[in-house]
């Protein structure tokens, strides 16, 4: 790419104490005339023509080159248009202002010529920069900001250029965070003022003043990197040296001659804007040099030539020529009077390199090789764990049991709970006593063998064949249950063909009771009252808070209290413990071993009535009237839900194992603890007096 | 330039007067939120939030179910013990509540991270002194880097997840102190830039139809432009690794508090290591 | 799973106490802050770990101990309480209040019960602690150290029908504390520990509980009958050694409390708690290249070598290694020589 620099004028609004151009005489026109800015154009044209790959980058340099005008820029637009209209796809155009002149009238030709950024320069610093005669820094700050403010308002961007200088050096890593905090984008390019006999020493930084400011900068800016990524030199340095990646300005580079070139305002052609600035390696007028001319001229020769010559004499040893290619020439020319010396400013790059930039990275400058930085890392890393919100665990899903049933006959299917299964127990004695050749088959299912062991009425407990007769239980079904008229155990009984009513009486073969190594653990009381909350669904048990309070009153009234049960049960505080330790046949003559029973209406209320004691029983969902047993005492619950909602009324459906959906309003809360325990009360006056007889079924057996 | 939110006390006549407004409002009894909230809405204007500034601990205040269809902020000067406030928390997490805890004291810094992993949006109020660096530095840690699941911490969050490279992040709106979008009137309509200012009577517009036109007014301009309240001062602030996440929200009666630069130049590390764990596009494309 | 030390306050000085050093040590009150709570909790979630034991000292004795639970609760971890169960009125009565509405399956308590005649406890104590089961019994096991051979436990069966404890005991084998002179159970009476323990079967089965081994056991102090019935009741057992990886209030771990000082490290130095817990193990397999197990036996026990049995506590290694002269691995001399227990002049 060609870059030209190019001066439309060398006047200035601003007065920066450093400026070359304030400094410069100046001789000839100041301003580039419309008819020379029109050649140019002809000029880029025919130069692109004959390189049909070349692009062309013309940066608008000054003096302050919005001093213009907007209809300055308008016009090289149209020229452009005009003289351009093959290769105006590969003209660029940047500009480098002081953005105190900057307003929204130049916004539109800013955005035709393609100028989205503008290189700008600031300077915290008091009185570096100032506007008028007097340096007035604060007059041109306002001023900046105000044409930096229109220039974001209009969606452009700015790019900063630091000159540093001897008031610089103070405070290196202040200034750093000041410009890199104050560009859009924390870029920034550092450049020194030169130390040239034209600048004043007071000024002026040496170049190892210079590399120790950017390398207190340096050392900041490596492990951020990622943070500023464009901080200059640092960046082109890092991608050269550490990332292999040469990236050479044009005093680097030793290619200048080819692509740099200037045109200052009186169309004088020169090698770069320095060079224009100090009116050496002039090439030409552009009145009647073509540009291919100009980039063949003798001055562009002797840059040129220059290369070889450094090449083997001052730099023969240096191990970074190629990246610096014996640095810029007017340097040279400057400090040592010819172009064929090296650059004075080597020191500044060796120095930085070796000194900073090779030691921090950890990567050593070899010529020829490619290298990969480390990507920067932080200490202490943790392994990385992606950041969601919080999220509360779902609920756990609820899975209700269901059950079939098979109607047919002699092997008998037992559905239901254990409660059903003694009922069924009973209306099996029953049926055998009334027939003793009446005899069944029980389809076996664990929790029902041990009710049925030894049963008279069986003849087996066992597996049916395929195509067996099979009678099911499930009473729930039948039409007279359904409509409260029957009894469940009269449904029963009727089911196996007994004459209806008949009594309730239950049976079960098994007659051992309780381990008395058991019962003797337990600390009884004169009176003890059995417990059992649980009822195999939530919707008939009374709340846990509610029990405790009922046993806390009994144990303040005397009563021991025992809680058997399965050990998933939830244990009532202050009952004696027995849980999940006894076997079903153990636990039905349980009650036969206390005084009275306290029970939902659950297998307990028909263990009860087994051994013949009394009982108070809880009643919700379902109705006593259908279940409970004569000389007990029920306490029906009247259900809060709406009547035609089936509940569990119906047999166990799928809402069998879930709480009831009434919460807190559910109807076994209804209840009352202290008709509870006058109930009790009432019912252990009414039985104390009577004497059970020995061989009654149930029979408490003598301690 | 975006559209106001007017920070205003609870009062009919001043919302009647304002019409179709967006509106914060603040009340001090938790009870009044929802009539407030209501007497916003049927006023004209569009409610934004309400802010609850109670004097009360979170333990010691209600949670109301009318909440629910509002936006809370919850400022409160403390926690309270675990056990008193566990039962409310389900209710805080369903409904849009924030709750704002100041940082003057260890233990509630501490309450902070206890909220947020239990699943409660949070911020800390940070720009209030006394400011405790060292446990704000490990709250701020945990916010950002933290490896279990928590609720945000704000304002650390809110920087770290919009932070990018080359670019900045003013975090005072979550505080509605941000001066380009918040405004603090009092019940005569006068307007101030910030709570502090409302309630010292620092006004910067007599009236609510002068926002309309706050880009005219030359201080409202310094207030809202950190480059020529700070940099051309040369501030303190402009030199400070981590202007970009703070833009000088530390700022109070014009000089930063002690400690700052090096707690937001740590908040800065933190939230690039968070980026950069996170696989974000760090470059802001210009 | 990771224990977590509330505080270094105990309420009890029983004899056979092998955390007693770690207490010794520890400041006066050391309890554990709510930032370092956090940061534990933090740090095992990020462990993929769900459950946590509260250990102490007494960890009912923290002032915010049922903020603690609460918060545990909170954030959906399962708990276990290793207590004596001895507290005052008042933090009973904050239980009762805030903790009894807990899930049993999320909240346990091992309830450390001393024989009432072999350790005598004040009848206050033994108040208190009927009391707390009366109060929690449904949320408690009895937990039960073992550190003389004619033990006795009758009582606990009948601790756990009239407080509705759950069907389990964990017994736990005191430990000696390498360079500390207390009671422990040496390997030469384990067998009579096993052959104890067996005695109480019927007790077991008739009341359906399941004793538990905590670590340390060797498998060969049972008999193939004890080992058949305890396999029958209790399923699986470990015969395991640590590490179990305490973690003190001041966020400093090690492996478990009768290696306290040895090896002391800080949770902050690992990022999880399986490293944590490798780098104990680690240690752990250089001590057994030492010396394998407890027997001599172990040198060349199959049930070792395949894994199913650890050959007892380490923490009975370290102690053979006492009254030596400076013979073993750097890792293991230079711990002795740290705390001063090592025979090097």
């Amino acid at each position: 790419m060609t870059t030209m620099i190019f001066k439309p004028t060398e006047a200035c609004n601003g007065n920066c104490i450093y400026c070359d151009v304030v400094r410069k005489e100046v001789t000839g026109d100041n301003t580039l005339s419309l008819e020379r800015l029109e050649l140019l154009f002809v000029r880029i044209n025919e130069f692109l023509e004959a390189r049909p790959q070349e692009r062309f980058q013309l940066i608008w340099h000054g003096g302050e080159p919005l001093i213009l005008g907007p209809d300055y820029y308008e016009k090289a637009y149209r020229f452009q248009e005009t003289h351009c209209a093959d290769t105006k796809g590969r003209i660029s155009h940047e500009i480098q202002s002081n953005m105190t002149l900057f307003s929204p009238k130049f916004v539109e030709i800013f955005k035709k010529l393609g100028i989205t950024k503008v290189s700008t320069s600031y300077d915290p610093i008091p009185n570096i920069r100032g506007l008028g005669k007097t340096i007035d820094s604060e007059a041109y700050n306002k001023n900046f900001l105000k044409g930096i403010r229109a220039l974001e308002e209009a969606g452009l961007n700015w790019a900063m250029i630091y000159v540093v200088t001897r008031f610089s050096l103070e405070k290196p890593l202040d200034l750093f965070y000041f410009l890199t905090n104050f560009t859009p984008d924390g870029s920034v390019m550092f450049n020194p003022v030169y130390f040239f006999e034209r600048q004043p020493m007071d000024l002026a930084i040496t170049p190892d003043e210079f590399v120790d400011f950017l390398g207190e900068i340096f050392k900041v800016w490596w492990p951020h990197r990622d943070r500023y990524p464009t901080i200059q030199p640092f960046y082109s340095l890092v991608r050269t040296i550490v990332e292999g990646q040469p990236s050479l300005i044009c005093g680097e580079s030793g290619a200048c001659a080819d692509t740099h070139i200037s045109l200052g305002p009186s169309g004088t052609l020169s090698q770069c804007g320095r060079s224009s600035d100090w009116n050496l390696i002039k090439l030409g007028s552009l009145d009647d040099t073509t540009l291919e001319e100009a980039f063949a001229a003798e001055g562009k020769q002797t840059l040129r030539d220059r290369q070889s010559v450094v090449c083997e004499g001052d730099c023969a040893v240096c191990r970074f020529w190629d990246i610096c290619h014996g640095g810029c020439p007017l340097d040279a020319m400057a400090d040592t009077g010819s172009f064929m010396n090296k650059s004075p400013l080597c020191v500044v790059k060796r120095r930085f390199i070796e000194e900073y930039l090779e030691p921090i990275t950890g990567v050593r400058y070899e010529p020829g090789e490619k290298k990969e930085a480390a990507a920067p890392s932080h200490p202490g890393t943790r392994p990385p764990r992606p950041m969601r919100p919080y999220m509360p665990p779902p609920p756990p899903e609820r899975i209700t049991p269901g059950f079939r049933a098979a109607v047919d006959d002699v092997w008998i299917n037992p559905i239901g709970g254990l409660g059903d299964a003694l009922m069924l127990s009973g209306v099996l004695k029953a049926a055998v006593d009334q027939d003793p050749k009446r005899t069944f088959k029980l389809i076996a299912r664990s929790q029902f063998v041990s009710v049925f062991s030894g049963h008279p009425a069986l003849t087996e407990i066992g597996h049916p064949e395929p195509g067996s007769a099979v009678i099911a239980t499930a009473y729930w079904d039948d039409p007279d249950f359904r409509s409260g008229q029957m009894r469940a155990f009269q449904v029963l009984a009727r089911l196996f063909g007994l004459p209806t009513p008949v009594e309730e009486r239950l049976y079960l073969a098994d007659n051992r009771g309780p381990d008395p190594a058991l019962i003797d653990r337990i600390p009884l009381r004169d009176k003890n009252i059995l417990i059992a909350p649980s009822a195999g669904t939530p919707r008939k048990e009374m709340p846990y808070d509610m029990w405790e309070e009922l046993v806390r009153r009994l144990i303040d009234e005397g009563f021991g209290v025992i809680q058997p049960g399965t050990a998933a049960s939830r244990h009532i505080r202050g009952a004696y413990n027995l849980r999940g330790i006894l076997s079903v046949p153990e636990a039905a003559r349980l009650p036969g071993h206390v005084d009275a029973v306290i029970t939902s209406a659950s297998f307990f209320m028909h263990a009860a009535h087994l051994c013949g004691t009394p009982a108070v029983v809880l009643w919700g969902p379902t109705d006593h009237r259908q279940y409970g047993y004569e000389g007990q005492a029920h306490l029906q619950a009247h259900r809060t839900c709406d009547p035609e909602t089936p509940c569990i009324r119906s047999g166990r459906g799928p809402g069998y194992g879930t709480p009831c959906p009434m919460g807190p309003d559910h109807c076994m809360r209804r209840h009352d603890i202290n008709a509870i325990f006058s109930s009790l009360i009432e019912i252990l006056e009414k039985t104390k007096n009577i004497r059970r007889p020995a061989n009654a079924p149930g029979s408490r057996p003598a301690r | 330039m975006s559209s106001p939110n007017l920070v205003c006390p609870h009062n009919r006549k001043l919302f009647d007067s304002l019409g179709r407004q967006l509106i914060t409002v603040r009340v001090k009894d938790p009870e009044q939120a929802f009539v407030a909230a209501r007497n916003v809405r049927e006023s004209g204007n569009r409610l934004f939030s309400v802010i609850v500034d109670t004097d009360h601990s979170l333990e010691e205040i209600d949670i109301p179910d009318d909440w629910g269809g509002i936006s809370v902020a919850l400022f409160i000067p403390r926690m309270g013990r675990f056990r008193s406030i566990r039962r409310k928390l389900e209710r805080i997490r369903r409904m849009k509540i924030r709750v704002y805890l100041p940082c003057d004291d260890p233990e509630n810094i501490t309450s902070l991270q206890v909220l947020s992993s239990v699943g409660v949006s949070v911020a800390s109020r940070i720009i209030q002194g006394p400011h405790l660096w060292e446990p704000l530095l490990d709250l701020m840690t945990f916010a950002i880097l933290g490896p279990a699941p928590h609720s945000p911490i704000d304002p650390f969050v809110f920087v770290a997840d919009n932070f990018e490279t080359g670019g900045s992040v003013d975090w005072r709106g979550i505080y509605f102190e941000d001066p380009k979008e918040f405004f603090h009137l009092d019940d005569k309509g006068r307007v101030a830039l910030s709570h502090h200012e409302l309630i010292n009577e620092d006004f910067i517009f007599d009236d609510p139809s002068d926002i309309d036109i706050r880009e005219e007014n030359p201080e409202y301009r310094l207030r809202t432009d950190p480059r020529e309240r700070f940099f051309l001062t040369d501030h303190p602030c402009s030199r400070c690794p981590g202007w970009r996440v703070c833009m000088g929200a530390f700022v109070q009666n014009g000089a930063p508090p002690e400690g700052c630069s090096e707690f937001a130049a740590e908040l800065l590390e933190v939230v690039e290591q968070y980026r950069g764990m996170r696989g974000a596009p760090m470059e802001k494309r210009s | 799973m990771a224990n977590l030390l509330l505080t270094t306050r105990c309420v009890r000085s029983c004899p056979y106490c092998f955390a007693r050093k770690e207490m010794e040590n520890s400041p006066e009150g050391d309890t554990l802050s709510w930032e370092n709570l956090l940061y534990v909790v933090d740090f095992l979630e990020a462990s993929s770990a769900r459950h946590i034991s509260l250990l102490g000292g007494e960890p009912t004795l923290h002032p915010d101990f049922v903020d603690i639970i609460l918060y545990l609760m909170e954030r959906r971890f399962h708990v276990t309480v290793f207590t004596s169960g001895i507290m005052s009125e008042k933090k009973l009565e904050e239980f009762s209040e805030h903790l009894t509405s807990i899930a049993i399956e999320n909240l346990n308590f091992v309830v450390n019960v001393n024989n009432p005649e072999q350790t005598p406890a004040s009848e206050k104590e033994t108040e208190q602690l009927h009391k707390f089961l009366s109060v929690m019994g449904p949320w408690c096991a009895a937990g039960f150290n073992i550190y003389r051979t004619d033990f006795e436990i009758d009582f606990i069966f009948d601790l756990i029908g009239r407080f509705g404890m759950k069907r389990h005991v964990r017994f736990g084998l005191a430990s000696p504390i390498p360079g500390v002179d207390n009671l422990y159970i040496s390997p030469d009476d384990m067998k009579d520990v096993a052959a104890r323990l067996y005695s109480y079967r019927p007790q077991f089965d008739r009341s359906r509980v399941s004793p538990g081994l905590d670590c340390g056991f060797p498998m060969c102090a049972f008999t193939d009958e004890q080992l058949g019935w305890l396999f029958r009741v209790s399923g699986p057992v470990r015969f395991g050694c640590g590490p179990a990886v305490d973690i003190m209030p001041d966020l400093s771990i090690y492996a478990c409390f009768p290696l306290s000082t040895l090896h002391k490290r800080s949770v902050l130095e690992f990022n999880t708690l399986q490293e944590a817990a490798d780098f104990y193990m680690d240690l752990n397999r250089k001590i057994r290249t030492e010396l394998a197990g407890i027997f001599d036996e172990c040198d060349s026990c199959r049930h070792r070598e395949e894994g199913r049995c650890s050959g007892g506590g380490v923490c009975h290694l370290m102690n053979s290694f006492m009254d030596e002269a400076p013979v073993r691995l750097m890792e293991i001399e230079s711990e002795l020589a740290k705390s001063r227990l090592s025979s090097q002049p």
